[in-house]
């Protein structure tokens, strides 16, 4: 019951902050310079495309009722029509967001694989050279930005890796196998830079956690018990260990997408930063308007699901 | 306050220290104009150009020290821009308490989640690229953490009996938050100033990466953009992007030893999920 | 880099270019090295061909402008005349042409039992809609196509195999316009164009009906386009089974791509990159005298009184005089680039004035002339004229070839002769609208610097830079009676006299230096050497051959 009420309250409190987003978000484009508020003024679109536009989005009353058509259309998942083809922009974002999550999931699946296998060495080795080592590589990788790593991974893998696009568009009539080798080649370049751009936090994140739980007295007792190392790292240790990591991945998201924009502009990858980017040098407005509301929604929900995740992952945590 | 790991800050201090010299120095120890054609486009290491040379034919070591500047400055503004912001709407949220509190840490709230540099790249689109931009925006983006461990402490400080006799003694709130709240929060203020500083660095290499910085500006990140532009790469040409991109790894780098370092003296700690997270929040280690 | 989204490449052209191949260099790629096909497509007769730097903007040839737009209508539609690889005019589904009634009436007779790719027929009718269609409506919906019909009165189809084209007066770009106008399918096109023609340009034409060499079988706006032969084409079967255009957001990319066989030829290569290919014994670099020409203007408008010594000729001399071209060129372009004094690029080389060359370098004289002026250096180094320090706004567009390192070695030549230059990129609708200003005012900005490239025949670049074009291509707001008369003039002469008008012509404008040219960039593009693609060896277009068919229907591969 109360934590029924608790997640209610949580829900609201998201709810409200991605309802300041949006207001945020709408004045933000009013108060540039130019055309970019008006959402009608879509190149080359038919006298019945515009004249919806303008009934849906209440162009040429005031402000105030173009605020109120604005969050009305938000919430049934209209964000206008793109500027450059036309299409709507909630439809390109989806297309977009697609391609981005097939980067970003397995990158983000490598990046946690790479520091759990690193992070229980170096803590369960702590203080040898070997912790100081992979220690140095991760803080290392923290601190380098994504698109020079990019660059220096195109490099090596010049002519050997593909280095632009989501897959080969010459490819075609041979068969699903080659297309699954195909769209796995061109993964492999924008995963890795991705993986090892998050990496380097991750693993830090989950040592230090490592390193806290296993002095904690509970870890002592199993040891005393006699319990397998393997068996005390699993069982104990490393559950609690995730917890952080956790509320990394959450409280990053901000941070990740600035990695994916960046990634995806290097390899030519179609997800939503090459959106963002394609839209900038476009004037597309809703496309650019429509995708930092993406993005930022994304960030109050991960929030939100960290939140919750924690607190069912370790009930000590109240929300 | 007190320093968990000696070593470690005092390693990133003094990369901090040294880039701030080079930036102060660099007119003065860079070998040549960079503004001068001194050989061929792209030209590899030599003895007298140890670094290359870039895209116009101008010596790389001295691009990468003039670029350490501007890269400094951005980082050093927004970081101000950061801190002072924070530290009044942290200052204001705990002493006030209230309503005031509550609409403050609301606002923080919404400006948390807004991710950087998405609303960078909206803002250089609609308004024009520009290095103040950048520091506006980064600083503007960067105060939350501030906010809240400036508030905390306000809110710890405030019915403390000293206090209370301070201000008995009519003492005015600027002289009770010099004296008894800024001296608990020096270590966190430090550790977001390392913060921001890295992040404002890395953003503005991202920034002028994606083609939204003034052209003429002469910073890491344009150099590794006008490598990337020119395809350093396909020319074979590393030694075009690899010295700024390793200023930058270098740096952060530094930060980051630094703000990991920090532990406070009351139990409280920064876990370092918070660190890499960007943020600062206080957990005290006695579960309270 | 060429230019998105602008009519630059859309204007009229003009008659009988004879292009030789003489100047330019020729390489001829031969051999049927096996090395080349990977396992991915290749091989298999389909020509795969990249670029980083443009991609097709609009698949509707009302809306689409640019290199790889107008190349894509040149392979899928049928045009009644094109250009050889000698840049002569010749027949494409027109046969024949006879002029008569003194050059005002023009009779083609066009190809006999050709079919649009949904089974409909082409005929002569198609052409003659298209042209009344666009002549209908030059003056709105089909305003791109405008230059392409001027004079023209009617056109009529007498059979299914014979047009006619009347003319209201001789016109010197009739067969230049003819070659530039696709033909559209008028059962397809017809229901759009009615009225003012508004729904020409809403029609997304995502899946075209068309007849050439070609048809487009896949599409992905930015990502790419595939074209698979179509057996009903009206002309010689072409070699290959199919083409490809794969659009790459960096260079990096798009030659790596090229280096592990996943690309044929990649367009519109950076020279920095040149000299590494060059040393790759597998591929074949084309670096051939280009037509996309980078130049510095001033802005002439009369509402520009703020720094009226822009407007004197010796302010716009010493300036020229201070800019070292030829540093440009090797800064910029790692040498692969030609000076020129005239808006007209010397691979034209019929057009060209060859009297009008580049002016010298000569600091030392610009400096003397500024001093002399009077605008003598303030303490930062900065000139004054009457207390007011030579600090200008420039103005560039991001894509603007060479841009931005020609933006900053620019600002640097300037500095050094005490002018001080303030220059801000944009996107390219971004940096239009700022030129123009407000009511095409021309407001707010001194210099600018960008790129445009035509076709074959010298008509765009004389036509940028009249009065009509203010608010269109003439970005210098320049505006002249004398120099608007030469070219009205021209555009009805043929031959020599034609010639020597269009000489005047850039003599004129060569005083008057609205602009003052920086260079013109070579095409370069690189290409594995495991096939015969005969458009590479001499075309100085910057894009894949938006001139021609023939190149695609004789390429072949692996």
């Amino acid at each position: 019951m109360r934590a029924a009420a608790v997640l209610g309250r949580r829900l609201s409190a998201g709810a409200l902050v991605t309802l300041a987003v949006a207001v945020g978000n709408f004045f933000l484009f009013r108060l540039a310079p130019g055309n970019a508020a008006n959402l009608g003024l879509v190149p080359n679109a038919s006298p019945e495309l515009r004249s919806s536009l303008e009934r849906q989005f209440g162009l040429d009353h005031s402000t105030a009722t173009q605020l109120r058509a604005y969050l009305v259309q938000l919430a049934h998942g209209n964000l206008g029509v793109s500027f450059g083809n036309r299409q709507p922009v909630a439809a390109n974002l989806w297309t977009a967001l697609v391609n981005t999550v097939t980067m970003v999931v397995p990158g983000l699946v490598l990046a946690l694989a790479l520091a759990v296998i690193t992070g229980v060495y170096a803590a369960w080795r702590r203080g040898s050279a070997g912790d100081h080592a992979l220690r140095a590589v991760a803080l290392t990788m923290f601190a380098i930005p994504g698109q020079w790593l990019g660059m220096v991974l195109l490099y090596g893998a010049r002519g050997h890796l593909p280095a632009g696009g989501i897959s080969d568009p010459f490819l075609t009539g041979t068969g699903l196998q080659a297309h699954l080798v195909d769209r796995m080649q061109h993964m492999i370049l924008p995963c890795l830079t991705y993986a090892l751009i998050v990496y380097g936090a991750f693993m830090i994140v989950l040592r230090t956690s490592l390193v806290e739980t296993l002095s904690e007295g509970y870890i002592l007792a199993a040891k005393a018990r006699g319990l397998s190392n393997r068996l005390i790292l699993r069982r104990h240790a490393l559950r609690n260990a995730l917890l952080p990591l956790v509320t990394l991945v959450g409280l990053t998201i901000g941070t990740l997408v600035a990695g994916v924009i960046l990634v995806e502009s290097v390899f030519s990858w179609p997800g939503l930063g090459e959106a963002i980017y394609n839209a900038v040098n476009a004037r597309d407005y809703p496309m650019l308007q429509g995708a930092f509301l993406l993005l930022t929604v994304v960030v109050v929900l991960s929030n939100l699901v960290v939140d919750v995740t924690y607190s069912y992952l370790d009930p000590r945590v109240q929300l | 306050m007190r320093v968990r790991d000696h070593k470690a800050a005092a390693a990133g201090l003094v990369i901090i220290v040294a880039f701030g010299l080079l930036a102060v120095l660099a007119d003065v120890i860079a070998p040549s104009s960079i503004h001068q054609q001194v050989g061929p486009v792209f030209g590899p290491p030599s003895r007298g150009h140890v670094l290359g040379l870039d895209d116009s034919g101008a010596d790389m070591l001295s691009l990468v020290l003039m670029g350490t500047r501007v890269s400094m400055i951005v980082g050093l503004a927004s970081t101000v821009i950061a801190v002072a912001v924070g530290g009044v709407v942290g200052v204001l949220a705990g002493y006030f308490g209230g309503r005031v509190d509550a609409w403050l840490m609301r606002l923080t709230d919404v400006f948390l989640v807004v991710p950087i540099l998405p609303l960078m790249i909206v803002v250089a689109a609609l308004w024009g690229p520009s290095v103040g931009h950048a520091i506006l925006i980064i600083g503007l983006l960067s105060w939350t953490p501030t906010a809240r461990v400036m508030r905390s402490q306000v809110l710890a400080t405030r019915e403390r009996a000293f206090v209370r006799r301070a201000k008995a003694f009519g003492a005015g709130h600027m002289r009770i938050i010099w004296h008894h709240v800024f001296p608990r929060v020096r270590g966190l203020l430090v550790a977001n100033s390392v913060i921001v500083l890295a992040s404002a660095i890395f953003f503005e290499a991202a920034l002028a990466f994606l083609g939204l910085e003034s052209v003429t500006t002469t910073s890491w990140g344009t150099l590794i953009a006008n490598a990337f532009n020119r395809a350093a790469s396909s020319a074979g040409a590393w030694w075009a992007f690899v010295p700024p991109g390793a200023c930058i790894a270098l740096l952060v780098l530094g930060c980051s030893l630094v703000a990991m370092s920090f532990e406070d003296a009351g139990s409280a700690r920064v876990p370092a999920s918070h660190i890499f997270a960007g943020r600062l929040e206080v957990t005290r280690r006695d579960g309270q | 880099m060429l230019k998105s989204g602008h009519c630059v490449r859309r204007l009229a052209k003009r008659l009988g270019v004879v292009l030789t191949g003489a100047s330019l260099s020729v390489v001829l790629l031969t051999g049927c090295g096996s090395d080349g096909s990977s396992s991915n497509g290749g091989g298999g007769g389909v020509l795969r061909i990249g670029d980083a730097s443009s991609r097709i903007d609009s698949l509707n040839p009302f809306v689409g402008h640019n290199g790889f737009a107008t190349a894509t209508f040149r392979v899928i539609y049928p045009y009644l005349l094109q250009y050889d690889q000698s840049q002569n005019i010749v027949g494409d589904f027109a046969k024949t042409t006879a002029v008569a009634d003194g050059g005002k009436t023009l009779t083609f007779t066009t190809r006999d039992g050709a079919k649009w790719t949904d089974g409909e027929p082409l005929t002569a009718a198609d052409a003659a809609w298209t042209i009344n269609a666009v002549v209908r409506l030059k003056d709105g919906a089909a305003a791109t196509f405008a230059p392409y019909v001027t004079n023209i009165v009617k056109a009529s189809a007498p059979s299914p195999t014979t047009l006619t084209v009347e003319y209201s007066t001789p016109t010197a770009t009739a067969e230049d316009g003819l070659a530039s106008l696709p033909i559209l399918p008028e059962h397809i096109w017809e229901p759009m164009a009615a009225g003012n023609g508004e729904q020409l340009a809403t029609f997304a034409n995502a899946s075209p009906v068309s007849a050439g060499p070609f048809k487009l079988t896949q599409y992905t706006e930015n990502q790419f386009a595939n074209f698979a032969s179509y057996q009903g084409y009206y002309g010689p079967a072409p070699k290959l089974k199919g083409f490809g255009f794969q659009f790459f957001t960096s260079n990096d990319a798009m030659l790596s791509a090229l280096r592990s066989h996943e690309l044929d030829v990649a367009y519109e290569v950076p020279p920095t990159a040149v000299s590494q290919l060059e040393s790759d014994k597998s591929l074949t670099v084309n670096n051939v005298p280009g037509l996309d020409t980078d130049v510095l203007g001033f802005n002439s408008s009369t509402f520009q009184n703020e720094h009226t010594e822009l407007k004197d000729p010796r302010v716009r001399q010493a300036i020229d005089l201070a800019i070292d071209k030829k540093s440009l060129i090797d800064v910029v372009a790692d040498g692969s680039g030609m000076t020129t004094g005239t808006m007209v690029p010397p691979a034209l080389k019929q057009w060209n004035n060859p009297a009008v060359t580049a002016t010298p370098y000569d600091l030392g004289r610009a400096n003397d002339l500024l001093d002399s002026l009077g605008y003598a250096r303030g303490a930062d180094g900065v000139r004054t004229v009457n207390g007011r320090p030579m600090s200008y706004k420039l103005l560039f567009p991001s894509v603007a070839t060479g841009a931005p390192r020609v933006v900053t070695e620019v600002v640097k030549q300037l500095a050094a002769i005490g002018i001080k230059v303030d220059a801000r990129s944009s996107d390219f609708p971004t940096f239009l609208q700022a030129i123009y200003g407000s009511d095409n005012h021309y407001r707010n900005w001194d210099m600018m610097i960008s790129d445009y490239a035509f076709g074959y025949d010298p008509s765009g670049y004389l036509f940028s830079w009249t009065c009509s074009q203010l608010g269109g291509n003439n970005l210098a707001a320049y505006c002249d009676r004398d120099y608007d008369g030469l070219f009205a003039r021209q555009s009805t002469q043929t031959g020599a006299d034609r010639v020597k008008t269009v000489r005047q012509a850039q003599e004129r404008f060569a005083q008057a230096k609205p602009v003052i040219p920086l260079y013109v960039a070579n095409a370069i593009s690189v290409a594995r050497s495991v096939g015969n693609l005969p458009e590479m060896t001499s075309s100085p277009l910057v894009v894949v051959n938006y001139m021609s068919k023939i190149w695609i229907e004789q390429a072949t591969i692996g």
